[in-house]
C-alpha cells in the first residue's frame, strides 16, 4: 500500500522533536499575527524566509506552512471579539460572530470557528493526501506548452476572483509579469531593465517587492485612516457550543469545507475569496436569511471552515505542478528555491520526506492549533491591546531587517522603500497588489516556457492548440472569461460580492 | 467610500495613466534589445510584447474604467478602516514610512544595527497620531535590543551591531 507507506514516511519526518517544535513555533507565530491587524501572513513569512536559510527544508516547509494555516484561526478571535478582522479572510466573520458576542454568546462563536476549522484542514489535507500524488503523475507528463497554458489559465483565475475592477487586474497582473523579467535573461545571459545596477541582475527579490506591497504600503494606509481601536471585550465563557448550535452548524460546516477546497485549489482563490463565497452561500441557502448579520452561527461557521479549508489545498497547485496560486505560495516557492528544490511535478518522488512532511504536519498543526487556541483566547485578547502606534515601527524593523538580511544589500532596502510608495499608491487607486506578485513570480516562468514551446515548434504558434491537455487548459480559461464578461453572470457576481 | 463620479473616473484615470506609463516605459527599452524571431526568440520579444499590452490596458482603465467592467466600489471587503476613512493621501505617514525604511538602508553598513533601528523607529513613530518623545525612545531603545538579541545572537545573522 503505497499511500500508507508514504503517510508513514510523513509521520516520521513530523514526529520528531524538532519538527514538532518547528510545527508549534509557526502555528503559534501565525496564530498571533493572524490576531493582529495589519499584519499578514505574507509579510511574515516573507520576514522568516532568511531565517530558514539553516533549517532542514521540510523543517522550514512545516512551520512556513504552519504560520499560513495558524493566521487563519487567529483571524477569526479579533473578528468575533473586537468586530475587527484580523486577517481579510475573516471580515465575513465579523458580521455575524461579533453580532454573538454582544449578545454574550462569543465563546460559542469561537468554539464553532475552531472547530470547524479543524474539521475543514483536516478535511482537506485528507484531500491533498488523496489527490496530490495524481496529480504530480500528470505534471510529470506535461511539456512547455501544457505549462504556458496552464500559467494562462492560472493567471486568468487569479484576475477572474480578484476584488475591483477586472481590467485593474489583468494590467497589475501584466505589470507584475513585466517586473519578473527584470534581470538577467536565462537563454542569453542578456541583462535586462537593469539600468547599470549590478544588483539588478538576479532580477527583482520577491521578497523585497512583498514586503514593500504588503508590508510597508499596508502601515502607510492604516496610519492615514485613524486609529480607532476599541477594545470591548467581553468576558468569555462557555467555549463548548450548545447542542442547538451543533445542529444548526453541522451542515455549513460541511458545505464550506467543500466550497473552500475547491476555491482554495484554484489560482488566485485562497482563504480570502472562500470566505467570502461561503458566506453568501450559507445565506443564500438559509430559511432565514433576515438572521444573518443579527447573530447567525451559520455565518460562522461556513466561512471560517470555508477559509481553512482553502487555506490548505492552496498547497495543492504548489507541491504538485510547482505553480504558486497566491501570493503565500509564491513565499513558499522562494522557501524551496532557498534549499536548492526546485519546486514542481517532481518534488512527490524526489523529495518525499518534504512532500509528505509538509502535508501530514498539516494534520498534525490542525490539532495543536484546535487545542491550544481554544485556553489561549485570554492571551490573544490582551495582546489586541497593544497600541498599534506602538507596534507599527516593530512591523518595519522587522520587515527592514528581513529584506536587508536576504542578500546583505542596501540596494534591496532602498527597493523595497520604492516599492512601499508605490504599493501605497496602488492601494490609492484602488488596484489590488495580489495579481502583481503572482505576475512577478510567474513571469519568468512563463516567458521560458513560451520559448521552449514555440522552439520544439519550429516557431508555430498552433502548438498550444494542437496539444489535447494544452487545449483544454487555454478553452477553460477563455470559459472563465467569457462567464465573467457576460452581463448576466457579471449581475448575479456583483450582488454575491456585495452580500 | 466615496462613490460619486468624478472622483472614481479620477482614480481611473491615473491608474490607467500609470499602467501606460510604465508599459511604454518598458516596450521603450525592450525594442532596443534583441528580438529574434518567434521560433528563436531574443530578450526583447516578451516584454515588448507584454508593455505594449500593458499600454493598450491602461488606456483601457482610464477610458472605460467608469462603466464596462467596473464592479460598484462596495464590493471591496471592508478589510481595514482605510476604506472608510482615506479621503486625503497620507503624505506624512508615506513620507516617514518611506524615509525612516530609507536610513535604516543608508545607515546598516557604516553605522550598525543599533544606530540604523533606533533611527527607523524614531522616524517612523514621528509619522503616526499621537507622538510621545519619551515613548517613542524607550520603544526604540526596547526594540534594538531585542532585534540584536534575536538576529545578531540568537540567529546569527551576520549584521554590524556598531559602527565600524
Amino acid at each position: 500500500m503505497d499511500l500508507f507507506d508514504n503517510l508513514v514516511l510523513g509521520f516520521q519526518i513530523c514526529l520528531t522533536w524538532s519538527n514538532l517544535g518547528y510545527c508549534l513555533l509557526g502555528v503559534v507565530i501565525g496564530t498571533l499575527i493572524g490576531v493582529l491587524p495589519g499584519v499578514g501572513p505574507v509579510m511574515t513569512i516573507a520576514l522568516l524566509l532568511p531565517v530558514t536559510f539553516g533549517l532542514a527544508p521540510s523543517s522550514a516547509l512545516i512551520m512556513l506552512a504552519g504560520i499560513y494555516y495558524g493566521a487563519q484561526y487567529g483571524g477569526s478571535t479579533s473578528a468575533i471579539l473586537l468586530n475587527l478582522p484580523g486577517e481579510t479572510s475573516s471580515v465575513v466573520t465579523c458580521l455575524d460572530g461579533h453580532q454573538l458576542a454582544r449578545r454574550g454568546r462569543a465563546g460559542a462563536a469561537l468554539g464553532v470557528a475552531a472547530l470547524g476549522s479543524f474539521f475543514g484542514g483536516c478535511a482537506a489535507t485528507l484531500l491533498i493526501v488523496l489527490f496530490a500524488p495524481a496529480l504530480a503523475a500528470v505534471g510529470l507528463k506535461f511539456g512547455p506548452a501544457e505549462y504556458f497554458s496552464l500559467m494562462v489559465l492560472g493567471l486568468v483565475a487569479a484576475v477572474v476572483l480578484a476584488h475591483g475592477s477586472l481590467l485593474k487586474a489583468v494590467a497589475m497582473t501584466v505589470l507584475g509579469l513585466l517586473l519578473g523579467l527584470v534581470g538577467m535573461d536565462v537563454n542569453s545571459s542578456f541583462v535586462r531593465f537593469g539600468f547599470g545596477l549590478p544588483e539588478l541582475s538576479d532580477g527583482l527579490g520577491f521578497v523585497v517587492v512583498a514586503t514593500g506591497l504588503f508590508g510597508f504600503a499596508e502601515i502607510v494606509a492604516n496610519l492615514t485612516a485613524r486609529e480607532s481601536r476599541s477594545v470591548a471585550t467581553s468576558d468569555v465563557h462557555h467555549l463548548w457550543p450548545t447542542r442547538a448550535d451543533w445542529r444548526a452548524s453541522t451542515a455549513p460546516v460541511l458545505r464550506g469545507t467543500a466550497l473552500g477546497s475547491l476555491l482554495g485549489i484554484l489560482p488566485g482563490g485562497g482563504a480570502a475569496m472562500a470566505s467570502f463565497a461561503a458566506y453568501t452561500l450559507e445565506k443564500r441557502l438559509s430559511r432565514h436569511p433576515e438572521r444573518f448579520g443579527h447573530g447567525a452561527i451559520e455565518g460562522v461557521a461556513g466561512p471560517e471552515t470555508a477559509n481553512n479549508a482553502a487555506a490548505q489545498t492552496s498547497f495543492i497547485p504548489l507541491l504538485t505542478l510547482g505553480l504558486p496560486s497566491n501570493p503565500v505560495m509564491a513565499l513558499m516557492v522562494g522557501a524551496m528555491m532557498i534549499h536548492g528544490i526546485t519546486p514542481g511535478p517532481q518534488v512527490a518522488t524526489q523529495n518525499p520526506d518534504l512532500f509528505w512532511g509538509t502535508i501530514v504536519s498539516m494534520w498534525i498543526g490542525n490539532l495543536m492549533l484546535v487545542v491550544l487556541n481554544l485556553p489561549l483566547i485570554g492571551l490573544w485578547v490582551r495582546l489586541l491591546r497593544v497600541p498599534y502606534r506602538l507596534l507599527y515601527p516593530a512591523i518595519l524593523l522587522f520587515g527592514a531587517i528581513g529584506v536587508y538580511s536576504l542578500n546583505n544589500s542596501v540596494t534591496d532596502l532602498l527597493l523595497a522603500a520604492g516599492f512601499g510608495a508605490l504599493g501605497y499608491l496602488l492601494i490609492r487607486l484602488e488596484c489590488e497588489p495580489a495579481p502583481l506578485l503572482l505576475g512577478l513570480v510567474l513571469g519568468p516562468l512563463m516567458e521560458e516556457n513560451l520559448r521552449r514551446a514555440l522552439l520544439l515548434s519550429r516557431g508555430d504558434a498552433t502548438v498550444f492548440l494542437t496539444k489535447p491537455i494544452s487545449l483544454a487548459l487555454l478553452l477553460l480559461a477563455v470559459a472563465l472569461l467569457v462567464l465573467v464578461i457576460s452581463p448576466a453572470i457579471r449581475r448575479t457576481r456583483d450582488v454575491a460580492f456585495q452580500e | 467610500m466615496p462613490r460619486n463620479g468624478t472622483r472614481f473616473d479620477c482614480k481611473n484615470l491615473q491608474a490607467g495613466a500609470l499602467f501606460a506609463g510604465a508599459g511604454a516605459g518598458f516596450a521603450a527599452v525592450a525594442s532596443g534589445y534583441p528580438l529574434g524571431t518567434a521560433a528563436r526568440m531574443g530578450p526583447g520579444w516578451f516584454p515588448l510584447v507584454l508593455g505594449l499590452l500593458l499600454v493598450a490596458l491602461g488606456a483601457l482603465v482610464a477610458l472605460a474604467g467608469g462603466a464596462g467592467a467596473e464592479r460598484p466600489a462596495s464590493d471591496q471587503p471592508a478589510a481595514s478602516p482605510r476604506d472608510e476613512a482615506a479621503s486625503a493621501i497620507g503624505w506624512r505617514p508615506l513620507l516617514h514610512v518611506t524615509l525612516s525604511v530609507t536610513a535604516f538602508a543608508l545607515l546598516i553598513e557604516p553605522a550598525g544595527l543599533v544606530a540604523a533601528s533606533v533611527a527607523l523607529v524614531l522616524l517612523s513613530a514621528s509619522g503616526g497620531w499621537e507622538f510621545r518623545w519619551t515613548e517613542a525612545t524607550a520603544l526604540a531603545g526596547s526594540l534594538a535590543a531585542l532585534v540584536v538579541g534575536l538576529f545578531a545572537y540568537a540567529l546569527h545573522i551576520p549584521i554590524n551591531v556598531w559602527p565600524v
